[in-house]
């Protein structure tokens, strides 16, 4: 097996217009990209980059007009594996109400592994396995509707996890939430890719997420326009500024501090990094 | 007023009744509401009413709250029992003043449709009151199962049932933003006559509307990213079992048959 667990190869794609046969401008322009197993990949962008279509053709959604994606050497185009690939690839959605379908939160998350026609049984054991995962075991018997959305967004990665994915694809999934849900959010994440080893690919346009990643790529106006490592990515501010992303807040305070006349050694990107790299300035010093 | 009546809500418990299972509960009720029909007189009517009573009893629900639902129903129950005494006119007189005759008959068929009445309502109340909407709908998928043969698919109907609960709560809130929304754009819903009032609902229903429908795009898509395909293949993860409590309160209903008929045999009919 492949050592990539999501191969994007050139692809092309643009929607359908309203009248027949019609198609809209390409939203996605020639975009290559692997996912490696086991990786947490960052897609950072602006609204209509292209980064959310780019997750309907993770999972067979939707089909590139050109060039292939394969998820674990299956063709997305080939629509008897479709279920295979959705079996494979989870997707966690911006809206934490609108993708909950029952009305218990254990029901919920049974939901995933009764479509895949799992025994009762087993599908127990993995729902209250998820929900522990995500610590939200303890409202396992709650409605929904009750909990916050850093909670609800949990229960909807708990969904993803009972299906057992190799791969989860979250869509801004803290977009919606407050600061503490984001918190909540992200340390879920983190903890399934360090512990798990769950493939993660997270969409996002904030720095502060896109920062904790193995590896960011940066999308705008349909094409990749950086990918690397975070440091490698964070470094090229003046590329980010042209698509009109910033760096980090650190990453805005050291070159600040740069034109300054204060040279940082390395290049800090979150605030832990930094408190490293600026005791270091002030030690150096005679 | 919408909030007082409390028919068709969830009263969670861990009485007998709450512990039957929802498949013997929808099959029963449905059964005791027939046998409320066929009560021909008072006898086996006072044994339905005794049965209903002990039901309410055993399912430990507070009868407060159980009758504050049912203000509003008792009204009706009682101009439709009035209107019986004036319609009936036989068996003796007992009243008479010029066109108007009240008889021992339309006395009696008044007090058997009162009771019958509360009958029906008290033992159709208990279903929802003791069996949650969830396990509720996964009773009726269950049931409904043989109704393939028609071509009706037990397992839509089901998720069409879940997915509405699901939302009521959901549609609710967006309906209390929209409503602020609206009110802080100088929108006045609260004066005014009835047509008035109506009128101001329409810049509330429309945004309802749109918003429901991106919902249930998006619900669509999250199902579908979930390996949703329909019933077919489809397992889950709670196992409906009959327990020997179900098998028990099955015996309790054949007796209750029973004793009704022999009760319909051995007096007069009244009604």
């Amino acid at each position: 097996m492949s050592e990539n667990i999501i191969e994007i190869k050139d692809v092309w794609f643009s929607y359908d217009g309203d009248e027949e046969g019609e198609k809209l401008p390409p939203v996605l322009k020639g975009v290559t990209l692997d996912v490696k197993k086991g990786e947490f990949l960052a897609i950072l962008g602006h609204n209509g980059s292209g980064k959310s279509t780019l997750t309907r053709l993770c999972n067979a959604m939707s089909h590139p007009d050109k060039g292939t994606v394969t998820v674990e050497g299956m063709d997305t185009s080939d629509e008897e594996l479709e279920y295979e690939i959705r079996s494979r690839v989870g997707v966690v959605m911006q809206n934490p109400d609108n993708q909950i379908v029952a009305s218990i939160v254990e029901e919920d998350v049974a939901f995933g592994p009764e479509n895949l026609g799992v025994e009762p049984a087993l599908i127990r054991e993995r729902v209250d396995d998820a929900l522990k995962r995500v610590g939200m075991y303890d409202y396992r018997g709650h409605e929904p509707h009750k909990l916050s959305g850093g909670q609800k967004q949990r229960v909807a990665i708990a969904g993803v996890i009972a299906m057992r994915t190799d791969c989860i694809i979250l869509d801004e999934p803290t977009a919606m939430l407050d600061p503490i849900g984001r918190k909540e959010v992200m340390d879920t994440i983190l903890d399934l890719n360090r512990r798990l080893g769950i493939t993660v690919v997270l969409i996002t346009h904030y720095m502060n997420e896109a920062v904790l990643a193995d590896r960011v790529a940066v999308m705008d106006n349909g094409e990749i326009i950086l990918c690397g490592t975070p440091k490698e990515v964070f470094s090229d501010a003046s590329k980010l500024c042209r698509v009109g992303l910033d760096t980090t807040q650190t990453g805005m305070l050291c070159e600040e501090l740069r034109k300054r006349g204060v040279m940082l050694p390395g290049t800090p990107l979150t605030p832990g990094d930094f408190i490293v790299a600026f005791q270091k300035y002030i030690g150096d010093r005679p | 007023m919408i909030k007082e009546i409390t028919i068709g809500q969830y009263f969670p418990g861990k009485s007998f009744l709450h512990k039957l299972d929802a498949r013997t509960k929808l099959i029963l009720v449905l059964a005791v509401l027939i046998f409320i029909f066929l009560c021909r007189n008072f006898y086996s009517l006072a044994l339905i009413t005794v049965f209903s009573v002990v039901c309410v009893a055993v399912s430990r629900i507070p009868l407060r709250s159980m009758l504050k639902g049912f203000r509003v129903l008792f009204v009706i129950i009682l101009l439709t029992s009035l209107l019986q005494i004036f319609y009936n006119n036989e068996g003796d007189a007992l009243f008479e003043w010029k066109k108007i005759h009240i008889t021992t008959g339309g006395v009696y068929t008044a007090i058997f449709i009162c009771v019958r009445i509360i009958c029906l309502i008290f033992v159709s109340s208990l279903l929802t009151y003791t069996t949650s909407p969830t396990l509720l709908t996964d009773g009726l998928e269950r049931l409904l199962k043989p109704l393939k043969v028609f071509h009706i698919e037990s397992h839509t109907l089901a998720m069409m049932m879940t997915i509405a609960l699901r939302f009521i709560p959901t549609l609710i809130e967006e309906v209390d933003h929209i409503m602020s929304a609206q009110k802080a754009r100088g929108a006045d819903l609260e004066t005014g006559g009835l047509l008035k009032r109506a009128k101001a609902m329409v810049p509330i229903l429309v945004p309802l509307f749109v918003n429901s429908f991106r919902r249930a795009y998006d619900l669509a898509y999250a199902m579908e990213c979930r390996c949703y395909r329909g019933g077919a293949g489809r397992t889950r993860m709670r196992v409906m079992k009959l327990a020997v409590r179900d098998y028990i309160a099955f015996v309790i209903c054949a007796a209750l048959l029973a004793g009704i008929i022999l009760l319909n045999i051995f007096f007069e009919a009244v009604i």
